[in-house]
């Protein structure tokens, strides 16, 4: 069984950083461990390198940029 | 060539045959059945699967079930569907809960991949490759 909050910490820093990350790397893939941002790339392929070469037991958070956060917001787009 | 894109597979059911595997290990490897779910944002597999796998954790997420709201983990896994002859690295989900009990789930992960026609008179699927 997973934890819940195992990734809570880089959960808090990828939504802290979400607005400078959305404007100056749209479509790429954010890699954080240890509550600090460790790469920005632009493939999940590119990502899994950088999580094969930690450990097992440290939990590597990936999560792209633009998934749920560029999909939603057309209305706020068209409204601007 | 189609309006649609390239051809690519007719089925006569919305079950589709794959495999996931772990991203990097192949050999390990789990042969399985799943549905087409439009309504699914990934491929959706259950947690014993992936613990099977080792697939590798990669962040946590609410998500909204037809039982209600369950924390799910996101993996990275690859998966195969010969019959699409389509093959990637990609996210798939997992809820936290072992008595989750709904059949593996094809998503928008894997769907969005293809334009699809679902022909109501004939109830069959037919997967033509996105040429944009």
């Amino acid at each position: 069984m997973q934890s819940r909050d195992r990734f809570a910490p880089e959960t808090a820093l990828f939504e802290a950083m979400l607005p400078e990350l959305m404007a100056t790397n749209p479509h790429k893939w954010f890699v954080a461990w240890d509550g600090k941002l460790q790469a920005v790339v632009d493939t999940l392929d590119d990502a899994c390198k950088i999580l094969d070469q930690q450990p097992e037991d440290i939990d590597v958070m990936v999560r792209e940029i633009s998934t749920e956060q560029l999909r939603l917001p057309l209305h706020f787009a068209s409204a601007k | 060539m189609s309006l649609l894109g390239q051809f690519v597979a007719e089925f006569s059911t919305p079950f589709l045959d794959f495999s996931v595997s772990h991203h990097i290990r192949e050999r390990a490897t789990i042969p399985v059945k799943g549905i087409i779910d439009t309504g699914a944002s990934r491929l959706c597999i259950p947690n014993q699967m992936s613990q099977q796998l080792g697939l590798r954790p990669i962040r946590t997420t609410p998500t909204t079930t037809a039982s209600g709201i369950v924390m799910s983990t996101i993996f990275v896994a690859r998966v195969n569907f010969p019959d699409l002859n389509y093959s990637e690295t990609i996210e798939v989900m997992s809820p936290d809960t072992s008595d989750y009990q709904a059949p593996i789930l094809i998503g928008m992960s894997v769907l969005r991949q293809f334009n699809i026609w679902y022909h109501g008179g004939l109830e069959t699927w037919s997967f033509y490759r996105r040429q944009d």
